[in-house]
């Protein structure tokens, strides 16, 4: 079978059914990588011996007749936020250039305890900030489907190598829109858990009241096993929910027979792409005729939703991005000795000065300054009841319909360069996403069609802890459209 | 709103980083922007929001306060750029 066209779920079987093994699958996908990620950039570091040598252990496992999960001998990459013992590990930034975690993130470890095989780790905006991967310190990646273009960001590596068969899935977070986007704008699946459903430790922090780790995948079914996995409380993370976690590969195949769907007024309106809004309008007229209830909804707080965003996501940054020091680990003047640093004030200020992208320092300054005395009670306070509102809105919304529905983002995939200069133009893409991030809601993007030969994603949102049914909806509308069988020419 | 270089620098020394001149016009520029399109929140009617600080629906969950052993004392030491014996070592604080 060509790689291209597997899956999770198909190469398991391949795997049971004896017709393919674990070391030829990775060796399969090393191989791509070598071929195609020159081209692409979606990895920062391939880990091709130690992902052979777990082929093997894999094998075995299959060859007594106990694979561990659906995912054993399954090759994935980890976005580079995502902290895996003993291999480095930098967020796409380079002030963690060289680091090494001493640990691994809790969903490293679940994923790797289910026997999926990571091959590296996968570029992205450096610590989350951006949604074109271009603000990566280690240089941008580019779009399977396009090469011009930018494959979303922030989790741009993970989108762009699974559209491009490099792995069959990948690990991404979402604070604002950093799953969702990339997973629009390269044909994959992306599903954005509700915030605490699965485990933020070992994750690299962003906005901590935000950042949902979760898969991209290239179908609903592989989203929902790998999800499965995902899932469930932590003891290292306080915020995770004990709610039990559901089998939701087990029951995917339900309909939508009147589901009621909330169509979003706020998400129609004058920034959307006439092309966007088409092939948009297609797809809930998809989900009419597959027998949900279409019903028009009007959330008018997700009009203010982004600037809430922004000042929240930065006041949190500001904090998180407080530990690069250059005084614990990662870059530091102090390493440099050909710079003499007079003060431990000097370490740090020259630490970050020289460690941190641009990007990371914007946001840093304005997080700073929205928590600094005489703005706090105008900006944070402000944006912390504001984001009351949002979740009560979201949270009403759902007392009249079962999920939401609107486009991913207001265009297509732009092109590499278009955005960077403009920080306003580039956070405007995620306009209709991050209200989903401040209500705490799950929400996925699956592939709904093409404009010019490039992706667009449909939007599906549920309430709290509703994955499920999340999954449900969007597998009928996957198994009636099957968007994601047009594969990149890379 | 327009923020001058000197309320820059001012946020500049809060966030622990130095910039160069060029940088700081730069970061005036692009955080006014950004600082002029927060003003669509200033319309919105906030008055007696309680302020939900707990995402969490099951509340605080808290533990016993107990010392464990990491066992990767080493690794983490040997990550900082100066050391000195079990200490990190960093310039003098006074």
């Amino acid at each position: 079978m060509p790689l291209q066209t597997l899956t999770i779920s198909s190469a398991h079987k391949l795997l049971l059914s004896k017709q393919l093994s674990v070391p030829e699958l990775v060796k399969q996908h090393l191989d791509r990588i070598e071929a195609v990620d020159p081209k692409i950039h979606a990895f920062l570091r391939v880990q091709k011996d130690n992902a052979l040598m777990r082929a093997q252990q894999s094998q075995k496992r299959y060859d007594a007749g106990s694979p561990r999960s659906s995912l054993d001998g399954i090759p994935m990459g980890h976005k580079d936020l995502f902290c895996v013992q003993g291999v480095e590990t930098t967020a796409g930034s380079n002030i963690l250039k060289g680091y090494v975690p001493p640990y691994s993130a809790t969903t490293a470890l679940k994923l790797e305890e289910a026997g999926a095989i990571m091959l590296g780790k996968l570029n992205q905006d450096a610590f989350g900030h951006g949604s074109s991967t271009e603000n990566s310190d280690f240089g941008p990646t580019k779009n399977p489907y396009n090469l011009s273009r930018v494959p979303g960001g922030s989790s741009g590596g993970s989108g762009a190598a699974v559209a491009a068969s490099e792995v069959l899935f990948a690990t991404g977070t979402d604070t604002g829109s950093s799953i969702r986007l990339p997973a629009a704008f390269t044909n994959t699946v992306g599903l954005k858990p509700t915030y605490g459903r699965v485990s933020r430790y070992g994750v690299i922090a962003m906005a901590s009241s935000l950042d949902c780790p979760g898969p991209i995948t290239k179908t609903v079914e592989d989203c929902a096993l790998v999800m499965e996995t995902m899932a469930g409380h932590d003891e290292h993370d306080a915020t995770s929910s004990t709610k039990p976690v559901p089998q939701y590969s087990a029951r995917l195949a339900t309909g939508v027979k009147n589901l009621k769907i909330g169509v979003l007024k706020e998400f129609f309106s004058e920034g959307l792409h006439p092309q966007i809004l088409e092939r948009t309008k297609q797809a809930l007229a998809k989900l009419e005729l597959l027998g949900a209830k279409l019903e028009e909804v009007s959330l008018p707080s997700c009009d203010y939703a982004l600037a809430v965003y922004y000042i929240l996501m930065t006041s949190e940054v500001s904090s998180n991005l407080a530990r690069y020091d250059g005084i614990k680990y990662g870059y530091s003047v102090e390493r440099q000795s050909e710079i003499k640093i007079p003060t431990l004030q000097a370490v740090y200020e020259e630490s970050r000065r020289l460690g941190f992208g641009a990007e990371a320092k914007l946001r840093i300054m304005l997080g700073t300054f929205a928590l600094s005395s005489g703005y706090y009670d105008a900006y944070y306070k402000k944006a912390l009841q504001a984001r009351e509102l949002i979740r009560q809105d979201f949270i009403r919304a759902f007392e009249r319909c079962d999920l939401i529905a609107g486009p991913v983002s207001p265009t297509p995939p732009f092109k590499i360069g278009e955005k960077t200069e403009n920080p306003l133009s580039m956070y405007l893409s995620d306009i209709y996403m991050t209200p989903i991030n401040l209500a705490g809601v799950p929400a996925m993007s699956v592939p709904c069609g093409f404009v010019d030969q490039l992706p667009v994603g449909l939007q599906l949102i549920a309430p709290h802890f509703a994955e499920e049914r999340l999954l449900q909806a969007a597998y009928a509308y996957e198994q009636a459209t099957r968007f994601y069988e047009q594969v990149p020419n890379v | 709103m327009n923020l001058t270089l000197e309320e820059i620098r001012k946020i500049a020394k809060l966030a622990r980083i130095s910039l160069n001149e060029g940088e700081e016009r730069k970061m005036a520029q692009q955080l006014s922007a950004v600082i002029d399109y927060f003003k669509k929140l200033q319309t919105v009617d906030t008055s007696g929001v309680d302020v939900h600080l707990s995402e969490g629906e099951e509340g605080n969950r808290l533990r016993e306060d107990e010392a464990r052993e990491s066992g990767n004392q080493e690794v983490i030491l040997s990550q900082a750029p100066l050391r000195e014996d079990n200490f990190i070592k960093v310039k003098s604080v006074l």
